[in-house]
């Protein structure tokens, strides 16, 4: 039998942050960089003219940058209080200091297109107890963050795996 | 420009996807961090990723998932809508890995919503190691509505 987790830990599994907004909106030119690092040439994501006659009418983003629509500004530095976002997932977790990702599944639902502006909040989904493994012990961690646009509409998600491990 | 387009109709269970190769030179580490915006030292600073126990930069997942999209559409065409990508990670891939992506369809079917094919693709680099394991769900058009020539 597999020991359950700590009830200080368990008041985490369920928890829901507060909402993130994007620094940006959904830009040709913020596309173009990021199809520049894949050398990704699909035409809807990089093709005005080709895009205006697709079914979206317009660019779209590709369905991967879903996190990056989200990243903090570099400059001036973000102070979000300590009760919003991220920071509300912080476990009491010290003792297991090295994260790793394990996998990650993301979903995409609505194109995401120029002028659209991304928002999202994390689900924390579950917590193992604790585990030994070849890297060493800690926990697995799984939590989903949810985007969404302007409209309030679900555009995707991603769902990560990861372990919290000391060595 | 060439557009690969394909039908839902041409593509058969087993089919491969063509592979998809970048080699992640110095430069390519700094445009990945201008393409995804994660500034995060581990992905562009020797030094704090030697801190960090990793021989070299790494680069993030978004640059597999970005070049995983990439080999998905360059097959699939340009009007194919990736539904859903699942990464399971097993190496990092450093500055000087060439990344390689290849994949094949496993199964195709009609949902609900629409035409789709479930591909398996994975992440090697240049010694054959596998850097990831990816799944994909990738819905493509069909002749009758996408304007193509009938038959």
């Amino acid at each position: 039998m597999t020991s359950e987790i700590s009830p200080e830990l368990q008041k985490y599994v369920g928890r829901i942050s507060g909402f993130i907004e994007g620094p940006d909106e959904v830009n040709k030119a913020m596309i173009r960089h990021w199809c520049e690092m894949v050398e990704d040439a699909n035409p809807v994501y990089t093709d005005e003219v080709y895009a205006k006659t697709s079914e979206y009418g317009d660019i779209i983003s590709p369905p991967m940058m879903q996190t990056t629509w989200v990243y903090p500004r570099w400059w001036p530095p973000v102070e979000l209080p300590p009760d919003v976002g991220p920071a509300q997932l912080d476990l009491p977790l010290e003792d297991v200091p090295i994260p790793a990702v394990i996998s990650l599944t993301e979903e995409y639902f609505l194109p995401m297109r120029s002028g659209d502006k991304i928002h999202y909040n994390t689900k924390l989904d579950n917590i193992s107890p604790r585990k030994k493994t070849r890297v060493g012990a800690g926990y697995f961690i799984t939590t989903t963050n949810y985007y969404y646009n302007q409209r309030d509409e679900l555009v995707g998600t991603s769902q990560y795996v990861l372990f919290r491990y000391r060595i | 420009m060439s557009l690969n387009k394909i039908y839902w109709e041409d593509v058969s269970e087993g089919d491969s996807i063509p592979r998809v190769s970048l080699e992640l030179t110095r430069d390519r580490m700094v445009m990945i961090v201008c393409g995804t915006r994660d500034i995060f030292p581990l992905h562009h600073d020797d030094e704090f990723a030697r801190s960090m126990e990793y021989k070299a930069p790494a680069a993030p997942i978004a640059f597999l998932q970005g070049l995983l999209g990439r080999c998905l559409t360059d097959w699939a065409g340009p009007m194919a809508k990736i539904r859903r990508i699942s990464l399971l990670l097993d190496l990092p891939s450093y500055q000087g890995d060439t990344i390689d992506v290849t994949g094949k369809v496993t199964r195709k079917y009609v949902d609900a919503s629409s035409h789709k094919v479930d591909c398996e693709l994975a992440v090697t680099k240049q010694d054959g190691t596998v850097s990831a394991r990816a799944q994909a769900i990738v819905s493509i058009p069909i002749r009758s509505k996408s304007g193509g020539k009938k038959r």
